[in-house]
């Protein structure tokens, strides 16, 4: 856990937008310098800042890309707070606090084949750990990256899933799909993501997997690999819940006996799956 | 579509969706069954036409779809290697429900539905682990299409 001071958990760091990048017509990833000067505050893959748009208002959001001198939010805009992050321009000023929450852990002595799973936005999420491990791809026998969305025009990070294939088997699959032409027609799967398991007849025993979506994707795609033979205390979810504070103090995020945004918002499955069957959690 | 040879009973044999069926009950199926190659951009069968087979795919991908016009095709589901395709012909009125068409090469077996059907009718115990076999992939399919309904990754961006 990272032990954050007093001022980075409470005030708001003001952060230069460096770049802008348009994923799709809803979805913006904003790139800003990072100003983390402090080995303690660098930020870990599946960690989230507290992003604050002056005046309107502050969200968490998950890091999308993480470099030594720049980090990177990916946005949907949905409410007010995130629209007004989403219209952000290059050269304009965000209020940041964290790095907030636990990290994705992964590790090739313990594991030799990995499974990642993304839903929509929440591929953002697995990115730089996605990143790491196609840098490392070499140290595990087996990387498999299954990638759900909408439909063709809302897949995210499309070059980077180009490059990703180089050294990670990707498969991407669209629960809709319209072509007026045929040869303009979406080429993968199409079908809910956890279809795309089905060519698995059965998963190895060492097999670690990563999920981040919306949370009903996440427990079919959690149940699908224990299905398939995975141990469901290897598999991790990234959970979203009303984070606030980023400290665990506010009691917003509260989910069973954890604040998501201090002992999670990255669990493993074993111990969430009871919780994640209680609706008024 | 052109056939090509190979031993049908010992792809089947080997194909998990018929691991339930006995020697016997296989090389009646077998018996039904050619191996043909479809390739990219033909159909396997047509939305309304008479549902006289159904097909495993050895190789490629087919895509289940629908036509919408004037805007076009809708993709509802794909299948791949190993997958199953076809139930309309185990049903009345025996009519092909979706298009399906091969979006890459695609090699499959093809079962004649017809000879199948009058087998079942004479072999109660071929026709109850054919349904039993077809009933779990219709579970599956159904549950995750009510799952591919929810929309759970949002308002459409169109």
């Amino acid at each position: 856990m990272i032990e954050l001071g007093r001022s980075a958990a409470w005030l708001p760091e003001v952060c230069v937008v460096t770049d802008v990048c348009r994923e799709n017509k809803s979805t913006v990833t904003l790139e800003l310098e990072n100003s983390s000067s402090e080995p303690h505050s660098q930020p870990l893959a599946g960690q989230f800042h507290m992003l604050y748009a002056f005046g309107v208002g502050e969200i968490p959001v998950s890091f999308s890309r993480i470099e030594s001198d720049k980090v990177a939010h990916t946005v949907r805009e949905v409410g007010a707070v995130s629209k007004a992050i989403a219209a952000l321009k290059p050269g304009a000023s965000l209020g940041v606090r964290g790095p907030f929450g636990n990290s994705w852990s992964v590790s090739a002595k313990e594991h030799k084949h990995i499974v990642l799973i993304a839903g929509g936005l929440g591929l953002a999420p697995l990115r730089p750990l996605i990143e790491r491990l196609w840098q490392e791809s070499r140290k595990y026998e087996q990387i498999l990256l299954l990638i759900g969305s909408r439909d063709p025009q809302s897949m995210l990070f499309t070059d980077d899933v180009t490059r990703w294939r180089t050294r990670i088997e990707v498969r991407r699959s669209v629960d809709s799909c319209q072509f007026r032409n045929r040869g303009d027609d979406w080429n993968e799967s199409v079908g809910f993501v956890h279809t795309l398991l089905d060519r698995e007849s059965e998963l190895s025993k060492d097999t670690a997997a990563f999920i981040c979506g919306p949370e009903i994707m996440m427990r079919h795609c959690a149940e699908r690999l224990v299905e398939l033979g995975v141990n469901s205390r290897q598999i991790s979810l990234s959970l979203e819940r009303n984070m606030k504070c980023g400290i665990g103090l506010c009691g917003h995020c509260q989910f069973g006996p954890d604040f998501l945004c201090k002992q999670g918002p990255i669990g493993n499955y074993h111990n969430l799956r009871p919780r994640l069957r209680i609706r008024e959690f | 579509m052109k056939p090509f040879g190979s031993s049908i009973f010992q792809l089947l044999e080997k194909h998990p969706f018929f691991v339930s069926l006995s020697k016997e009950h296989l090389k009646i199926l077998a018996g039904c069954g050619k191996n043909l190659h479809f390739q990219a951009g033909t159909f396997l069968a047509r939305e309304g036409d008479p549902a006289a087979h159904f097909f495993v795919i050895r190789k490629g991908r087919v895509s289940v779809e629908i036509a919408n016009p004037p805007a076009g095709t809708i993709a509802v589901q794909s299948l791949d290697e190993s997958e199953i395709v076809g139930w309309s012909w185990l049903y009345p009125p025996h009519v092909w429900q979706f298009d399906v068409c091969a979006t890459q090469e695609t090699s499959v077996i093809s079962l004649d539905g017809e000879c199948l059907r009058e087998k079942c009718e004479q072999n109660h115990e071929l026709g109850f682990q054919l349904m039993k076999a077809f009933s779990r992939i219709m579970t599956r399919r159904l549950a995750a299409t009510r799952l591919q309904l929810l929309q759970v990754y949002g308002a459409s961006h169109d």
